[in-house]
């Protein structure tokens, strides 16, 4: 690992004292290690602050004292997610009624409107008014069209 | 942390005593992650209050067939994370002697043996004060190591991050703490 590259005035790897701190040293490291710390001052030290912090770190968060008096009173976190979730539930169902209701009621005018005197006439005239239109529209594009491409011509 | 895949089951059908179970199962454990985060109680109590209720809002998106506490943790990692923290804490000096010329068995066991009561409160205080300078990715996975116990592959999938970054993180936020002890035990 290359961050582990990181070497000492000795030129030891103090990665390999990370490893043994973590555990994962592998046998011939650990001789290797054994007998430099040995005659290393240096290294000796980094071992110490290593085995210190890792020591210190483990037991600092494993301190339960902040948890005497824990009380998150989950009765009641839960009753409020359970309220809040009727609640959500409760909008949910009025929306589906509403739409359901707002169709139904659109169904129904269509079928009644079926049945008002002079539908089917009014219907028809619009249907020609359209077409009318529609017509007159492409005609008078078409003529224009055609006075343009002369004025090319 | 084992949870019975019916408690799970019985959550994803909105049963209230077994939400109730679950979080009390996790009550303790879901404090101290937060605590070791923020290191003050009503931030801790702020951030398990919000776990609990995203846990409660996305049980339904949750596949009962995988492992339910690396979710909870992805959960409670993320919602610490995006937390903005309000307190600071007092400093505290140390003035502690440092001995040498020992060997390597002497070394390795002196943590455990030598140190004081009272130096290893100070170096407690010390940690603490200097969690609060690291940045958060770097005081999480410390947090995932030393608190979760977890390897360092672990701690790359909780975050979703790559296994050289998660190395990096924690090698320098160790170091930052190996120099402040260092300079505090001078």
């Amino acid at each position: 690992m290359k961050l582990g590259g990181a070497e000492m005035n000795c030129g030891f790897d103090r990665e390999i004292i990370q490893r043994y701190a973590d555990n994962t040293i592998d046998p011939l490291e650990y001789i290797f290690l054994k007998e430099h710390i040995n005659y290393c001052g240096e290294c000796r030290k980094e071992l110490d602050m290593v085995m210190t912090l890792e020591n210190e770190l483990y037991k600092f968060f494993d301190d339960d004292s902040e948890l005497r008096n824990l009380d998150m009173n989950i009765a009641r976190l839960v009753d409020d997610c359970m309220c809040e979730l009727n609640k959500k539930e409760k909008l949910k169902y009025t929306l589906n009624r509403s739409i359901e209701f707002g169709r139904k009621v659109a169904d129904n005018s269509l079928k009644f409107a079926k049945y008002i005197p002079g539908t089917k006439i009014i219907g028809k005239g619009a249907k020609k008014a359209a077409l009318f239109t529609g017509n007159l529209m492409k005609s008078l594009v078409k003529k224009e069209v055609e006075k343009l491409l002369t004025n090319l011509r | 942390m084992n949870v019975e895949s019916d408690i799970i089951v019985r959550c994803k059908k909105y049963d209230k005593s077994a939400f109730t179970e679950l979080f009390k199962m996790y009550e303790r454990y879901l404090y101290k992650l937060c605590y070791n985060y923020v290191q003050n109680e009503q931030d801790a109590l702020d951030i398990a209050q919000e776990v609990y209720i995203k846990v409660f809002n996305n049980i339904s998106s949750f596949d009962a067939k995988m492992p339910f506490h690396p979710w909870f943790r992805t959960i409670a990692v993320n919602t610490c994370l995006n937390f903005k923290r309000t307190l600071r804490y007092d400093s505290v000096s140390l003035n502690a002697g440092y001995e040498d010329d020992r060997t390597f068995e002497e070394v390795v066991a002196a943590p455990w043996d030598v140190e004081s009561e009272v130096l290893d409160k100070e170096l407690g205080h010390i940690i603490r004060e200097n969690l609060e300078c690291l940045r958060p990715k770097h005081r999480m996975v410390l947090i995932l190591r030393y608190y979760e116990g977890l390897s360092y592959e672990e701690i790359a999938a909780a975050l979703k991050e790559p296994l050289g970054t998660v190395k990096t993180d924690i090698y320098r936020a160790r170091n930052i703490l190996k120099e402040k002890l260092r300079s505090a035990m001078k």
